[in-house]
């Protein structure tokens, strides 16, 4: 008889991680049903594909460059519209600055619900309903945006407002004192962080909305892909990734700064 | 006695250009318990580290049962530290693993590297190890998690680990640092009477220069990357310690404070 | 004195950017043609759109929407699954702990930003036309953009690793294989489940978007009701979108309360 050294129950646990993993995904697998003719036909289009990249060219750039920059814009806006909604709500939602618990919760539930609908589903609707171009774009963000920022905003706000809010409650302060002079002052570095950080994310997703019409550097992208014009897209994916490289790298140096400042 | 570890002129300057270790001569004889006393920042724990090698020396020389441990290759490094147990100020155990997994892992420098991934530790060995946790109060912990202990417990199974090593030396890296005073006696006594029983020679870095008197047969003090003072506890005076702790002296008693209040 | 002209510094600081905000927002506004009017006005008009064309949602197709249910799901558990090993591999020898030269690390960390800095509709669309309409483009841009977000989020969790504990093998003379397997493999587990759990969150939501492009999935459901005007059906796919994704959440936020 062999002395066991493990850990029993971790083990176990991890036993029936892997386990489960290997047992879910050889049936899924087989569900799946995934075709090996159609996979040897994609592979033998890529040499083709990929010597159609290669021939790039930059005429489309300054083409390119303008829709870029339409993205771009519509993530600003989106971002600087839903800051001033977001900004309101926070204060509704927040367990110690809201008016009303009922309405707290509600709103909660429903910021849940938006949360879980993907973007790109959001701004299929909203162009549903506003037609083709970047309004659209804009209004479709504009939902999952503010109820991003809410939830951070709230969160900022019950986590650093604790003593602030008690402190001005007491000596008998509005709501209004309690939002403009309690919590504000304290909280404007962080929000900045934050909102610098859904920036990021938000240009990345206006990058990818015109495929499914909400006008920006997207739209041309599934135009190339639809004609087949594979140098102008090699172009088009270069310049998305060069876009969005940047912008993590320049969003990472602000929140360095705005940390070394919050210390 | 024959010494087994000798060291000369043992110099360490790290990048940037501070100097830690400034021509360090040192013999260790076999069955030595020694205190190396000092305040923080003298080098104590650069020395330990360029011992085994976890730190590569800048110059002089460490030889250890007759192998120079400065000039050896990737293979013998790997035999002298098989031989070297070593004992960390934050124990420096694998969390997620079981207490015995964590003392086993003392034995897999006498290993293959693939018997050791595969977890082919001997019987013996298993059973040795045991026995080790069993002499430090630890039955009851063998199958435990070692993030379930408490410091002063994980700190015997570090030394657990060490012994399971079957080392000709042992050093111990501030071992007490983070204990409370009650768990400090608990552990000094635990290495110190297994390091007596099996003839290990062993160095043990302390901040508190009280218990360096109460364990050590030999007390070397550091200051500045030199040694200042070598001899039995006996001969460390008062004097000695002010001069050793000069403009440092908060550190001398922060231990001591401790205990009149525990 | 010295005090006074950094304040108005400051001040003066405070008002550029000010301005340059104000000229970023008229130049955004001027460039794209915004309606600001017509767009405070379309929200309403979406709002009463999203809930008097929606509701209430027409569930008579229900049983045709069981089989993108499943197909979402085994995208999920596939795709996770073989980028979470492609990812191991990545990790490993992109952390620079592991890692078996920094070259190879370099070289990695350099595919790895690409593949995860295109947006992974982008992939979703030249796959498309690589292996036509089906799942296949489905599940390999969901693998090749999960390969590249777990290998970067593996090797941070492989550097998170206190080089402590691997110090303490060292000292007992353990090889760099054996430390691997006492070391690190035991302290990555955690972030391995983890990141693993929350990957697959990620392919449930993203299986919802890649039906839009041809990529199969419960988005293609999404897509084909709204293109037939039929919104009350998209309401109800949309439902099961949400509580689909909700019970997924709520079971891995689960497994992992459990294992770590």
């Amino acid at each position: 008889m062999k002395i066991p050294i493990a850990h029993k129950s971790t083990q176990r646990q991890q036993r029936f991680f892997f386990l489960s993993m290997i047992v879910l995904f050889i049936p899924c697998m087989l569900y799946l049903d995934l075709n090996y003719m159609q996979f040897k036909d994609g592979l033998s289009r890529i040499p083709d594909i990929v010597y159609k990249m290669l021939q790039i060219s930059f005429d489309e750039l300054p083409e390119l460059l303008a829709e870029l920059l339409t993205s771009v814009i519509v993530a600003f806006l989106c971002i600087v519209i839903s800051v001033l909604f977001s900004f309101i709500l926070a204060f509704l939602v927040a367990e110690k600055t809201t008016p009303n618990r009922v309405l707290s919760n509600v709103l909660r539930v429903i910021i849940v619900i938006i949360r879980t609908i993907p973007t790109t589903i959001w701004v299929l609707l909203a162009v549903a309903s506003m037609g083709f171009g970047p309004m659209a774009g804009v209004l479709g963000l504009l939902f999952p945006t503010v109820s991003f920022l809410v939830r951070v905003f709230a969160a900022q706000i019950d986590e650093a407002g604790k003593d602030t809010v008690e402190a001005i409650k007491a000596v008998g302060g509005t709501w209004w004192h309690v939002v403009f002079n309690g919590v504000l002052p304290s909280l404007s570095t962080t929000f900045l962080a934050m909102i610098a950080f859904k920036f990021e994310i938000t240009v990345a997703e206006t990058v990818i909305l015109g495929m499914v019409g909400a006008g920006g550097i997207g739209m041309l992208l599934q135009d190339y892909i639809s004609f087949y014009e594979f140098a102008p897209l090699m172009l088009g994916v270069l310049t998305v990734f060069t876009t969005l490289f940047l912008m993590e790298l320049i969003t990472n140096q602000i929140r360095l700064r705005i940390g070394r400042r919050a210390r | 006695m024959t010494t087994i570890l000798s060291i000369q002129q043992l110099k360490k300057r790290y990048e940037g250009g501070s100097t830690a270790l400034d021509g360090i001569d040192l013999q260790v004889k076999e069955k030595e318990f020694i205190a190396i006393i000092g305040p923080s920042g003298a080098g104590k724990s650069t020395l330990l580290r360029c011992i085994n090698r976890l730190i590569d020396p800048t110059d002089g020389s460490i030889t250890f049962l007759g192998q120079r441990v400065d000039q050896a290759s990737k293979k013998q490094l790997r035999q002298i530290r098989s031989q070297t147990g070593m004992i960390f100020q934050h124990y420096n155990l694998i969390d997620r693993l079981s207490v015995l997994e964590n003392v086993l892992h003392g034995r897999l420098g006498y290993m293959s590297s693939l018997a050791g991934i595969f977890n082919r530790y001997s019987e013996a060995d298993k059973k040795e190890a045991i026995e080790l946790l069993r002499k430090v109060g630890l039955e009851n912990e063998v199958y435990k998690r070692a993030d379930e202990l408490s410091g002063g417990q994980k700190q015997r199974v570090g030394v657990c680990r060490a012994l399971a090593q079957q080392p000709k030396l042992i050093l111990a890296d501030e071992p007490i640092a983070s204990l409370d005073p009650k768990s400090s006696t608990t552990v000094m006594d635990a290495i110190h009477r297994n390091c007596t029983e099996q003839g290990i020679a062993c160095l043990v870095n302390l901040h508190q220069v009280e218990v360096a008197k109460q364990y050590a047969s030999r007390i070397i003090a550091i200051k500045g990357g030199k040694v200042v003072f070598d001899g039995p506890p006996t001969q460390l005076t008062e004097q000695h310690t002010y001069f050793i702790y000069e403009g440092k002296e908060h550190e001398m008693f922060h231990q001591t404070k401790e205990e009149v209040y525990a | 004195m010295n005090i006074e002209i950094k304040a108005r510094q400051r001040k003066t600081k405070r008002l550029l950017s000010l301005v340059f905000f104000v000229a970023a927002l008229l130049f955004s506004i001027w460039y794209i043609e915004f309606d600001l009017i017509g767009f405070l006005t379309g929200i309403p008009i979406f709002v009463r759109f999203l809930t008097v064309d929606f509701f209430p949602p027409n569930v008579s197709d229900v049983s045709n929407y069981v089989r993108p249910v499943l197909d979402t799901l085994a995208f999920g558990i596939v795709a996770t699954f073989i980028a979470s090993m492609v990812g191991l591999i990545i990790g490993f020898m992109m952390a620079h702990n592991t890692t078996p030269h920094p070259a190879i690390r370099m070289g990695l960390r350099g595919i790895v930003s690409f593949s995860r800095n295109v947006p992974f509709l982008v992939w979703a669309s030249i796959l498309v036309v690589l292996f036509g309409v089906g799942s296949m483009p489905g599940i390999f841009a969901l693998i090749i953009f999960g390969s590249g977000f777990l290998s970067r989020v593996y090797a941070e969790a492989i550097e998170e690793i206190d080089p402590h504990t691997m110090e303490a093998l060292d000292a007992c003379g353990a090889t760099s294989l054996q430390k691997l397997k006492h070391a690190i493999i035991p302290q990555f587990i955690p972030g391995f489940i983890s990141w693993t759990l929350f990957m697959f969150e990620i392919t449930i939501r993203a299986s919802a978007v890649l039906g839009l492009v041809g990529a199969g999935g419960i988005g293609s459901q999404i897509k084909q009701t709204m293109d037939l005007f039929q919104y009350s059906k998209t309401a109800t796919v949309i439902t099961i979108m949400v509580v689909m994704i909700l019970v997924v959440e709520f079971l891995t936020q689960r497994i992992r309360e459990r294992l770590i």
